[in-house]
């Protein structure tokens, strides 16, 4: 039995976030404050927090780097605060993942299921040899297969090609003419489009949300490169 | 002792004393002395007494003598114990003799007529002559002249009153020996008769047996005089009643008027005294009392100085400090008067001032070419010394207001050391300086309160547009059999999500405009983006039914800009184009170089026709569709102008007919 533990102090807010897991068959815990949700968190056995940042008592980041202290557990924040700063500071101090609202109940979901599978599944983190891994990507070299969050992605050949030479050098820029020469062997005139085009599909089969993509990040002006702590 | 100091007997009494030692000291000294003048400590009584009595008898002689020639009287001194006898002085004939060879001393003397000669030589005459009026008229008997290199001497009679012109100095002697007479005196060594000589050996008879004594009397009479003027003057001021020192009358006059009055007392008397001083008891005892008066007239000042000091009054009761101390306040206060007048009539009373200075000096001290010279360096030093310091002055001013104008906040101009109008500049500044920090200050505080505003009303309002959204969505996923229930579910998902667009819209916008929003420039090839943006449309272009056309140069083309909102602005205008174009058209992306400019142009064919401007159209909410039937807010265009003016580039919109084109403009790197 999965628990996931809400915390929010809109109780609309909460009451929706509750059917919606709860009909995938999930079983929640609401807390109103940060307080209430490390109080919980202690008490019960929860796979993952949905935790808000704007609350009275204990607001979310504090009480995230208090649950830092002694748990793994993932927790995804949930917020209106979209800013850049708001978001890095959110990752920074231990989050999985961030929300901003109002937010698409699907993609919410989505989101929900890939920590879960990383958290339960892929918790154990066996590293097998001649597997390269960021994120929830893992993908292996011998076997050409690729997974995210323990669910296999079917790629082409060129697609394969090019998410392992970002996996092989996580957080390089890579400019579509660099692309192109690596992937295609062959000087890359009129390669741009190409190359986007491929990006773009290979986005769609590996991201929650293409238009938001977590791993495979545009460097506008200069190119693509995978984000993500790699090993 | 303290019980001395404040008594007013004790006082008195040691005045006497002091005053009786200071007599004591003084006639001891005064009697060594005389003694030590006659011979009395080197040769002897005898000695002494022949000194003493021979300089009085001289004078005696001299008398005599005088009187024989004026008028050629004798027995002069009968009464005394004075002889003498008159010889002629060209061949020492006996003329008169009262000494009939008694035991005496002796001294003898030449006395000639009281006469002046005077020596004129040829152009040296300034006498005229001897006028004689001869009835009206005035007759001018010239004095006979001595020729040129002749001389002359003129000797006047001043028995007689006459003047003889001898034309030699053998001439002048004769006539000296003529009338001169030799003088033998004689002192009865007897002194029958009380005279001065008797007085004097009477005198040195009293004196003889102290003089060894003398100057052990003299000392210890000083001695003592000054231990008794010390203890006068740590008396001085005490009084019996109270333990401090309180001044009296005289302690109140004002100490420079006291001291002149009292020197000016003292050195009259002490002149009297040198005058007057004889060796004569009368003059003796008159000599006394004017010393005992000056001395206590010193005393007295010794003792008011001394009060003085221990009270601290010395120097604050001179009248003429109390008459500097007016003037200075008078000076200040005229500067301060000065000070007040305006800047230009201050510099021109200066010029006026030194000018007039230099006229002075130059009319003062014409024939003095040095002192000229000194003035006129004087003047110039003054000059130089005045305009190098309002140089520096202004200098001072000047940095500090550059620095202002450059914005330093924290710079402040140091008024040390500035005097009257340069420091009230150098406050001025001082002031601005304040004045515009606060400015800034404000203006930094309002622009936190609109970053705040936003972001705060931004959570404010997305909150409740969540449970909104959610539940909505939850609505649609409900079974409902009512068609009518499901219709308006349908609008209510397709409004909400409309807000949800429209309040992102707004607060991008908001963030765009006011400069909240962090810009770091990074170089960006155009070209790449170019390439991007049609990978990321390609899909959506093909379902609105358009064809993509990219140009770009072979080169690539660089510009300083921030990736993220370069790639918003295109997302903005692409996501226009799906939405808006003609479908079965084709739309133009393209990059060319202008110059030192990159330009990137976006053209479509619309759709509807667009009845504004494109002024009108890159205004907030102002949209194409006038109908307001599509999804937009209005911003798009709005908040792409806003990023591109803030990384430094510009965004212009062209209407022509159905074509709609949009430029985006940025300075090229290099």
């Amino acid at each position: 039995m999965v628990n996931i533990l809400i915390c929010d102090d809109e109780k609309d807010i909460v009451a929706a976030l509750k059917i919606y897991l709860e009909a995938e068959g999930y079983h929640t815990l609401a807390a109103y404050n940060g307080a209430e949700a490390l109080e919980l968190a202690a008490r019960e056995d929860v796979q993952l927090v949905l935790l808000d940042v704007m609350m009275p008592v204990m607001d979310g980041i504090t009480a995230m780097a208090r649950l830092r202290e002694t748990s793994n557990v993932p927790v995804i924040l949930l917020t209106a605060k979209s800013e850049d700063t708001d978001k890095i500071l959110g990752l920074n101090v231990g989050a999985d993942d961030y929300v901003t609202k109002p937010f698409n109940p699907v993609e919410l979901l989505a989101r929900v299921k890939s920590q879960l599978r990383r958290y339960l599944q892929l918790g154990g983190g066996e590293v097998k040899s001649g597997v390269l891994q960021c994120g929830g990507i893992s993908l292996d070299d011998k076997s050409k297969t690729v997974a995210v969050d323990g669910e296999p992605v079917t790629l082409t050949p060129t697609e394969f090609e090019i998410l392992r030479l970002l996996l092989q050098h996580p957080g390089e820029v890579f400019s579509p003419a660099q692309l192109y020469r690596r992937v295609w062997n062959d000087e890359p005139y009129g390669a741009e489009s190409t190359v986007a085009v491929h990006i773009r599909h290979l986005r769609e089969k590996i991201e929650i949300d293409p238009a938001q993509p977590r791993y495979i990040k545009a460097v506008w002006g200069q190119g693509y490169k995978l984000e993500g702590k790699g090993s | 002792m303290k019980k001395l100091r404040g008594s007013l007997w004790a006082k008195t009494f040691a005045i006497i004393l002091l005053a009786l030692l200071a007599l004591t000291c003084a006639a001891s000294v005064i009697a060594a002395w005389w003694l030590d003048e006659a011979g009395a400590y080197s040769r002897g009584w005898d000695h002494a007494a022949e000194s003493l009595v021979r300089s009085r008898a001289q004078e005696y002689a001299e008398n005599a003598g005088l009187n024989y020639l004026e008028s050629g009287t004798t027995g002069v001194y009968d009464d005394t114990n004075f002889r003498y006898a008159l010889l002629d002085a060209r061949d020492n004939t006996l003329l008169f003799s009262n000494w009939q060879s008694e035991a005496a001393w002796e001294s003898s003397l030449r006395v000639t007529v009281p006469h002046d000669v005077s020596v004129e030589y040829g152009e040296d005459t300034f006498d005229a002559g001897e006028a004689v009026h001869d009835g009206p008229e005035v007759r001018v008997t010239p004095t006979p002249r001595p020729a040129d290199g002749e001389k002359v001497y003129v000797l006047t009679d001043f028995f007689t009153g006459e003047s003889t012109r001898f034309s030699d100095r053998r001439e002048v002697e004769d006539w000296e020996r003529e009338h001169s007479v030799l003088v033998q005196g004689y002192v009865l060594k007897s002194l029958a008769v009380q005279d001065d000589f008797s007085q004097r050996l009477e005198a040195l008879n009293a004196v003889w047996g102290l003089r060894a004594a003398l100057p052990w009397i003299a000392a210890a009479s000083l001695l003592l005089g000054l231990l008794l003027f010390v203890f006068l003057l740590s008396a001085a001021g005490h009084r019996d009643e109270t333990d401090a020192v309180t001044p009296n009358v005289v302690d109140k006059l004002p100490w420079d008027v006291l001291s002149a009055a009292l020197g000016f007392a003292i050195y009259a008397l002490l002149y009297a005294i040198a005058e007057t001083f004889r060796y004569n008891t009368p003059e003796l005892v008159l000599c006394g009392g004017a010393f005992l008066l000056a001395g206590l007239l010193f005393l007295l000042w010794c003792m008011s100085t001394a009060t003085r000091l221990k009270l601290g009054t010395l120097v604050k009761g001179c009248l003429l400090v109390k008459l500097l101390r007016w003037v200075w306040k008078l000076v200040k206060e005229l500067f301060l008067a000065l000070g007040k007048l305006p800047l230009v009539w201050k510099w021109a009373l200066g010029v006026a001032a030194l000018a007039f200075v230099d006229l002075l000096w130059r009319m003062g001290f014409q024939r003095d070419g040095d002192v000229l010279a000194f003035g006129w360096l004087l003047l110039w030093l003054l000059i130089g010394l005045a305009t190098c310091y309002a140089v520096l002055a202004f200098r001072r001013l000047r940095k500090g207001a550059a620095q202002i104008a450059a914005g330093d906040e924290s710079a402040s101009v140091d008024t040390k050391r500035l005097i009257g109008d340069f420091k009230a500049h150098a406050e001025d500044l001082n002031n601005i300086r304040a004045g515009l920090s606060r400015a800034v200050d404000e203006r930094m505080k309002s622009e936190r309160f609109k970053t705040e505003l936003i972001t705060n009303v931004s959570h404010d309002i997305k909150t409740p547009l969540t449970s909104i959204v959610s539940y909505v969505d939850l609505l649609g996923k409900e079974e409902l059999a009512n068609d009518k229930a499901k219709e308006y579910i349908e609008v209510l998902q397709r409004q909400s999500a409309r807000l949800k667009k429209l309040i992102e819209d707004l607060i991008e916008a908001s963030k765009a405009s006011t400069g909240s929003l962090p810009v770091t420039l990074t170089r960006c090839e155009l070209g790449v983006l170019l390439e991007q943006t049609a990978g990321e449309y390609a899909e959506r272009l093909e379902a609105s039914g358009l064809r993509l056309v990219t140009e770009k140069p072979a080169e690539p083309v660089t510009v300083m800009a921030d990736g993220r909102h370069l790639w918003r602005i295109f997302d903005n205008l692409m996501s226009n184009i799906c939405k808006y174009a003609q479908s079965g058209t084709r739309v133009y992306l393209s990059l060319t170089r202008e110059g030192n400019k990159a330009a990137v142009t976006f053209r479509n064919i619309s759709r509807e026709p667009i009845k504004l401007e494109g002024t009108e159209l890159t205004e907030r909410f102002v949209r194409g569709d006038s109908a307001r039937s599509t999804e937009g807010s209005g911003l798009g265009l709005a908040i792409a102008q806003s990023l591109a003016q803030l990384q430094g580039g510009d965004l212009a919109v062209t209407v022509d007919g159905d074509l709609f084109k949009v430029t985006l403009r940025f300075p090229v790197a290099e």
